[in-house]
């Protein structure tokens, strides 16, 4: 993103930049919540292809 | 946090302080850390919201204990070093020296129709100076690039605190 557009957004309202950082907060907890259904299936799958 | 968030209950955080001035429980407060950085600059992720109060009870409590049994029975929680509001966590920290100054010398603002207080740019960058932590050196450049700084005055808070801004 260029200085010019960072500005931009830098200037938006207050209670909307909250929001936006409410909508960010939710979507790595999201993708955490994501990465943590995936763990279990995918040590399932290297156990498979590495058997001791 | 682990609960889904349905927003961030800055409005209530900001009440709640304010709250704590009228029971004079605390002298004065403002908005600190990360979310007063976004007040001036784009909006980044970050997990709670710093509240830094003048303490009205200068022991070496600062009034916490009081300060959280008022809000426990305003229904706030309590994990660890936070407390929480509707799942969000914030954190009420004891003002001294530079952080002093800061809330005195805070910029008055609305949020949703709450009165309150935020840090000046200038004071957000001289206090990210003194902690320098990689994300503070970030949020350094982030203010000088995207918002208005009195240079003036920057350099009067350095100069009295003894700090120096990163060099590029």
């Amino acid at each position: 993103m260029n200085t010019m557009m960072r500005r931009e957004l830098a200037r938006q309202p207050f209670e909307q930049k909250i929001r936006k950082v409410a909508d960010l907060i939710r979507l790595s907890q999201k993708l955490k919540a994501e990465r943590v259904r995936e763990e279990p299936s995918n040590s399932r799958k290297s156990a498979f292809r590495n058997p001791q | 946090m682990s609960e889904e968030l349905s927003g961030i209950p800055l409005a209530d955080v900001l009440r709640a302080a304010n709250d704590l001035v009228a029971a004079a429980l605390i002298e004065d407060y403002a908005l600190g850390g990360a979310l007063a950085a976004i007040y001036y600059v784009e909006p980044f992720t970050t997990y709670d919201a710093d509240i830094i109060f003048i303490a009205a009870e200068k022991g070496l409590s600062a009034g916490i204990p009081e300060i959280y049994a008022r809000l426990q029975e305003q229904g706030w929680r309590v994990e660890r070093e936070h407390l929480l509001i509707n799942g969000f966590p914030v954190q009420f920290l004891a003002a001294s020296g530079l952080t002093e100054e800061a809330v005195r010398e805070a910029r008055p603002i609305e949020y949703e129709g709450v009165p309150a207080k935020v840090f000046r740019p200038e004071h957000i960058i001289a206090i990210a100076a003194s902690v320098g932590r990689h994300k503070d050196l970030a949020r350094i450049e982030q203010l000088l690039e995207q918002t208005e700084i009195d240079r003036t005055l920057l350099d009067d808070i350095l100069t009295r605190y003894n700090l120096k801004l990163p060099q590029p």
